[in-house]
């Protein structure tokens, strides 16, 4: 490999250990198992390469990232099966072995029901809090990987909110009778 | 935001996330060292090592629509070519038994035009205006639309004193299912004739 060949292989993985793991997670939580989101990942990054080639092969936005990750996924869901895919491909926390050891929360009960919940909200509501919360991106950015308006994208990310907010605050009525 | 949403932003921060392997990081960076060395990558699972995406595949998945226009007139031209077949089929049934419909007849003695008859019926009656009275070897029929070259009975009137035929085309009728296997080449049939004598007479079809 050749020195400019090296310092390009260098951004990305600098890129990738910057967005590596976030761009993995959402493809995690659209698909069904860590295996198929890693394929998804390197279909993604071959295909952002091809994209960035009248870019000089620069990194991409992480917005046109998670964009690109978004059509692979839906392809990905196509290819499963939309029916089996909506029963699974709601984030896949359930795995709980390595999901759930965060002893901050002070409640597993609570912390268990959020995630029940999470699982439940709308894909709509549960794609703008994945991303916000995991993907750590901004609304601006949330709205141009999805193709909607960062006001959109807003009103998504707190009517997720307030659906979770009410489902625990009626859990923990039912809890304490 | 109210403070039950920070309260719920919070919880959601604190769920632990599965966490990306090592070895998927590592795959990941050989590629973009494959992709930078020589940008070409050879698309496949790290998991299953099945080749995922040709040009061709990309395409496709790219363009869905693409994939479903090509169904789509597939389908179309099986079934256009089905109804063909099935209409074919049912001519070759029929052959011998129902006679054809031509859009056109034209009757030539000696590769001349002696008489045209447009959209004849099933069985076509040629008055006697039509019927031709000429100094010919041959006569033959051309049915215009080929896939109704049908065989025809004709009915010879009379004889000039030279001994050329008058031919007056009663009607015609299908007999000969065999035409059907070749509407476009020439056949050979017998003229049934009014006179006593019975004579046979080259006809041609086209």
């Amino acid at each position: 490999m050749n020195h400019s060949a090296r310092m390009l292989s260098d951004s990305w993985k600098v890129w990738l250990s910057e967005h590596g793991k976030k761009l993995l997670l959402y493809a995690r939580s659209r698909c069904e198992s860590m295996e198929d989101a890693e394929d998804i990942m390197q279909e993604s990054i071959a295909r952002l390469w091809r994209y960035q080639e009248e870019r000089a092969h620069v990194p991409p936005d992480v917005p046109l990232a998670f964009a690109t990750m978004r059509h692979i996924i839906l392809d990905y869901g196509r290819k499963v099966g939309r029916r089996h895919k909506n029963n699974q491909k709601i984030i896949n926390f359930t795995a709980q072995d390595d999901v759930w050891t965060d002893p901050a929360l002070e409640d597993d009960e609570d912390a268990a029901a959020l995630r029940k919940e999470l699982s439940g909200l709308s894909e709509k509501l549960r794609e703008v809090v994945t991303l916000k919360i995991w993907g750590e991106l901004t609304f601006a950015e949330i709205g141009k990987a999805l193709n909607i308006s960062q006001n959109t994208a807003a009103s998504r990310y707190r009517y997720g909110l307030e659906a979770l907010s009410q489902a625990m605050k009626a859990k923990k009525l039912q809890r304490n009778g | 935001m109210d403070n039950s949403l920070l309260d719920i932003e919070k919880s959601l921060k604190k769920l632990k996330m599965p966490e990306a392997s090592d070895t998927a990081l590592w795959r990941l960076e050989d590629l973009v060292d494959e992709l930078a060395s020589d940008g070409v990558v050879a698309e496949q699972s790290p998991q299953t090592g099945e080749h995922r995406s040709g040009e061709w595949f990309n395409k496709l998945q790219r363009q869905p629509r693409l994939l479903f226009y090509s169904v789509a007139a597939c389908f179309l031209a099986c079934m256009g070519a089905g109804f063909y077949g099935f209409d074919q089929a049912a001519q070759r049934t029929n052959a011998g038994t129902e006679v054809a419909k031509a859009s056109e007849l034209r009757m030539q003695a000696d590769d001349k035009l002696i008489s045209s008859v447009s959209a004849p019926e099933d069985v076509v009656q040629i008055n006697r205006e039509d019927s031709a009275s000429v100094n010919a070897s041959t006569m033959s029929m051309e049915f215009v639309r080929s896939d109704t070259v049908v065989e025809m009975l004709a009915v010879e009137e009379g004889f000039s004193e030279d001994r050329n035929a008058f031919f007056r085309v009663e009607r015609y009728s299908v007999l000969d299912s065999d035409i059907y296997k070749d509407p476009t080449s020439g056949h050979t049939v017998t003229l049934q004739q009014t006179s006593n004598e019975e004579r046979r007479a080259p006809v041609t079809f086209f």
